[in-house]
């Protein structure tokens, strides 16, 4: 196994979690190799340091008032969602920008369902920062069951899916280094081309 | 945590017993609280953070299929509001009052109290710089000891995209935190 294949199961090693035979393969390059030892002493040191760490809890009035503070916060939330019926010189108004948040809605909703359709596969890739405004919009903290019903959950894992499948595909280049949250626009953009580009060719030979 | 007592909760709630709910957020408000903190790093917002987790859970309780367990949509919407809040609030994080309440400090040294609390806000620093499916993948390991399937359902990511970001997570805070262990 290369020194690089070994440095990624260090953290695993140190916890204890690699199956005998991984365990066995990472002691003995460890033995003979005194980079990856290095390496691995840095590791250990860094979790020495983060054990170190104070801990913080809260005082036990906090714990005694939880339940009663969280109530009252559902009851404030649901007396500030009460409509208060609008006098009717407003109504006209009201009934004008529910008719175009609608159509908003309405565009909003088709803009989305083209990007699924796109490309003859069942799903085209979004880049992480395209597929974590989708994120944000599912878990949005406002009106989340109106926006549940604009990205579906198979919608999402359809998205998963492609991250991971362009997160593996970096990982098999080598991309070590950085991860794909970490990359530019640009970076993720050319990756996105190499890897649609390898995957028509593997189509068509 | 017992998952059967959980959704015996969970059925008592939907059914209309409002009692259940307290109960349930008795049972999960430490762990919840703890992640929260570890995310954030700033006790006074994680406190309100864990009481907001748990008005999201009551709002949408009644819509939980079970299609994953409690305690992972639980995890998944605690680490999702904390995420949003830390986007929101990263510049503040980072100016911030010191907490009103500090860590017990247990050593009669005010040396070492010092070092200790400069190694805190070293590692509060670290954390807070990572990117942030690395910080969630971190805490939800480090702190929480979840096992990679169950921080891989937390995320929607497989296990071995989490294990990279764990990996990535420790790479970056062995070099933010070189200078504490010479």
């Amino acid at each position: 196994m290369r020194c690089e294949d070994i440095r990624f199961k260090l953290v695993d090693y140190f916890e204890n979690t690699l199956s005998p035979e991984e365990r066995k393969l990472v002691q003995n390059h460890l033995d003979t190799c005194s980079r990856c030892q290095k390496e691995y002493e840095e590791i250990v040191s860094t979790f020495e340091i983060l054990k170190k760490e104070s801990l913080i809890e809260p005082e036990e009035i906090y714990w005694t008032n939880f339940v009663p503070a969280v109530r009252s916060r559902i009851e404030k939330k649901e007396e500030t969602g009460v409509v208060i019926i609008p006098k009717w010189k407003f109504a006209g108004g009201i009934v004008t920008f529910f008719l175009i948040l609608l159509l908003g809605i309405f565009l909003f909703r088709n803009d989305r369902k083209v990007m699924f359709k796109s490309g003859t596969e069942s799903y085209t890739y979004l880049l992480p920062a395209e597929d974590e405004k989708i994120e944000e919009l599912f878990y949005a903290e406002e009106d989340e069951s109106s926006l549940r019903s604009l990205i579906t959950e198979a919608d999402r894992k359809k998205l998963v899916l492609a991250e991971e499948e362009l997160e593996e595909y970096y990982w098999e280049k080598g991309g070590k280094e950085k991860s794909l949250e970490e990359l530019d626009i640009k970076q993720l953009e050319d990756l996105k081309k190499t890897l649609e580009k390898e995957k028509f060719k593997k189509e068509i030979l | 945590m017992d998952e059967e007592i959980t959704q015996e909760l969970i059925r008592r709630f939907k059914q209309g017993e409002e009692k259940a709910f307290n109960e349930l957020v008795s049972l999960y408000k430490k762990g919840i609280f703890n992640l929260v903190f570890r995310m954030v790093r700033n006790q006074e917002d994680a406190m309100d953070l864990a009481q907001e987790v748990f008005v999201k859970v009551y709002h949408s309780l009644k819509d939980f299929r079970g299609e994953s367990s409690f305690s992972t949509w639980l995890h998944r919407i605690a680490v999702n509001l904390s995420l949003n809040f830390t986007q929101r609030d990263r510049f503040r994080s980072f100016i911030s009052l010191p907490d009103l309440t500090q860590p017990i400090l247990s050593s009669n040294s005010p040396l070492k109290d010092y070092e200790k609390k400069e190694l805190d806000k070293a590692i509060d620093q670290a954390v807070l710089s990572l990117p942030k499916k690395q910080k969630a993948v971190f805490v939800l390991r480090h702190y929480q000891e979840l096992q990679y399937s169950e921080i891989a359902e937390v995320m929607g990511k497989s296990e071995g995209a989490v294990k990279a970001n764990y990996f990535q997570a420790i790479k970056k805070l062995r070099k933010s935190l070189a200078h504490f262990g010479e």
